[in-house]
């Protein structure tokens, strides 16, 4: 067919969650809008690969060597939240609660899978703790099972450490009726159970 | 196409586009099975969370020569809390999981082994003494072992044939023990030894939780790594166990032992 227009699919192709119809879609409708809104989306692309790099304390996209939120000296910084990928410390900052710096980790562990320690960041957040000696570690993963095994491996590694490792609580989401819940959750909110000071 | 209802524990999960996931099952009529389960990661889905480990029931959708196969009313059983808590049984439990992923033929009926692996895990739950959840492993081995056709003779020498009493050399290809008087120089290496208290609470049908004997951690290493070593061969699988080295780097990191290697 059309050599430019084909390319293009293939490229959007390879983006996750866009398969073939999702990419035509995507690409006939850049077609048809201005050019100028095109090579803006252009540029941006650009932009980001070309000006953002890794932040060498947090391992969070960046446009200095230091990321905004390390560079910050009216954040905790000796309280850190250890993430999974880049977009859960920005899931997290968007709530506006947490004070403190991050870890990106770039991954869980997954024996099953080959993704052993070495394939992640455990070592520079070792090096981070022994060199920033941090108050507290909040491992902030989600519930799966590779989350757990990771969680427990990082709270073993860290045991001597003299640091206060937390975990983000696990119970139940906001709004949802008790008997949707599945018994995995319920299980966890129970032996997770908080006292209700009453006052505070 | 077939629709059927079964029970299944599941071996290992990836994540398939944004909501689904594919399941690695072992199930006893239809031994390994994969299944993709659609839309149960929605945010607005009240299917219950699927996890490696756990115990489910479940439909599938069977169809002729096809990999994989549609899941749907996944309900769990169990979950195993204790395992999902614990690294170290984590780590033990994965052993076997990968064991039975690279061992076991698809759509092969496991009823034994299916029920063999359930109270493994059962076990595994309930039990928290370290020498016992290696033994546990050492025995789901045996066990695997023997229900494939390859299980080892622990009663007797096998080159002459006097009932084995003190500790001896495993021979992995002979699959059998030979006593230390006949092993020959070539066996005669403590990777292979099999310790007289071993012999003891392998042939022993019902483990007696208060009367196991003490294994030091290079030694609850050393066997274990004995143990799939074994199976490998027999089961002619050339790659290492991802999982037992996650094991073994655990180990290593809690205690100064040193790598151990045992070939075939």
């Amino acid at each position: 067919m059309i050599g430019p227009l084909e390319e293009l699919v293939k490229s959007f192709c390879r983006l996750p969650a866009i398969g073939q119809k999702s990419a035509w879609r995507l690409v006939l409708y850049l077609m048809e809008r201005p050019e100028a809104e095109a090579y803006e989306l252009a540029d941006s692309i650009r932009n980001a690969r070309e000006k953002l790099t890794i932040c060498k304390r947090c391992f969070n996209y960046s446009e200095n060597e230091i990321c905004p939120v390390c560079s910050n000296l009216a954040r905790d910084q000796g309280c850190i939240c250890i993430v999974e990928k880049p977009v859960d410390a920005f899931a997290i900052e968007k709530s506006g609660r947490f004070r403190g710096v991050y870890h990106i980790l770039g991954g869980v562990l997954s024996p099953l899978s080959g993704i052993t320690a070495d394939k992640i960041r455990i070592a520079e957040l070792k090096n981070r703790v022994i060199t920033e000696k941090p108050q507290e570690l909040i491992i902030g993963f989600g519930g799966s099972a590779e989350a757990e095994t990771t969680a427990l491996y990082l709270a073993r590694l860290f045991r001597n450490d003299n640091v206060r490792i937390t975990r983000f609580a696990r119970g139940l989401p906001a709004g949802l009726d008790l008997e949707y819940v599945d018994q995995i959750t319920l299980t966890q909110a129970l032996n997770e159970r908080t006292d209700i000071i009453y006052g505070e | 196409m077939s629709i059927n209802n079964t029970s299944a524990i599941i071996l290992n999960v990836t994540p398939y586009r944004e909501t689904s996931c594919i399941l690695k099952l072992f199930s006893p009529e239809y031994g390994l099975i994969t299944g993709i389960a659609k839309g149960v990661k929605k945010l607005k889905s009240r299917r219950e969370p699927l996890e490696r480990g756990f115990h489910i029931n479940l439909t599938v959708y069977l169809k002729n020569n096809r990999d994989i196969n549609t899941v749907s009313n996944i309900h769990i059983i169990d979950f195993f809390p204790g395992i999902r808590n614990n690294l170290q049984k984590t780590a033990i439990r994965d052993i076997t999981f990968e064991l039975i992923i690279t061992s076991i033929i698809n759509y092969n009926p496991q009823k034994e082994l299916y029920s063999i692996l359930l109270k493994f895990l059962s076990q595994l739950e309930q039990l928290s003494e370290i020498d016992i959840l290696y033994i546990l492993l050492w025995r789901f081995f045996l066990k695997f072992a023997d229900i494939s056709g390859f299980g080892p003779d622990f009663s007797q020498c096998i080159y002459c044939g006097t009932p084995v009493k003190e500790s001896s050399y495993l021979l992995i290809n002979k699959g059998g023990i030979s006593c230390r008087n006949c092993c020959k120089n070539d066996f005669r290496n403590s990777d292979f030894l099999i310790p007289e208290r071993l012999l003891y609470v392998l042939a022993s049908s019902i483990l007696q939780y208060d009367n196991i004997p003490a294994f030091g951690s290079a030694e609850l290493l050393r066997i274990t790594r004995l143990a799939v070593s074994y199976c490998r061969y027999h089961l002619d699988i050339h790659r290492e166990f991802k999982s037992l080295n996650f094991l073994e780097n655990l180990f290593l990191s809690e205690t100064n032992c040193t790598c151990l290697h045992i070939g075939f």
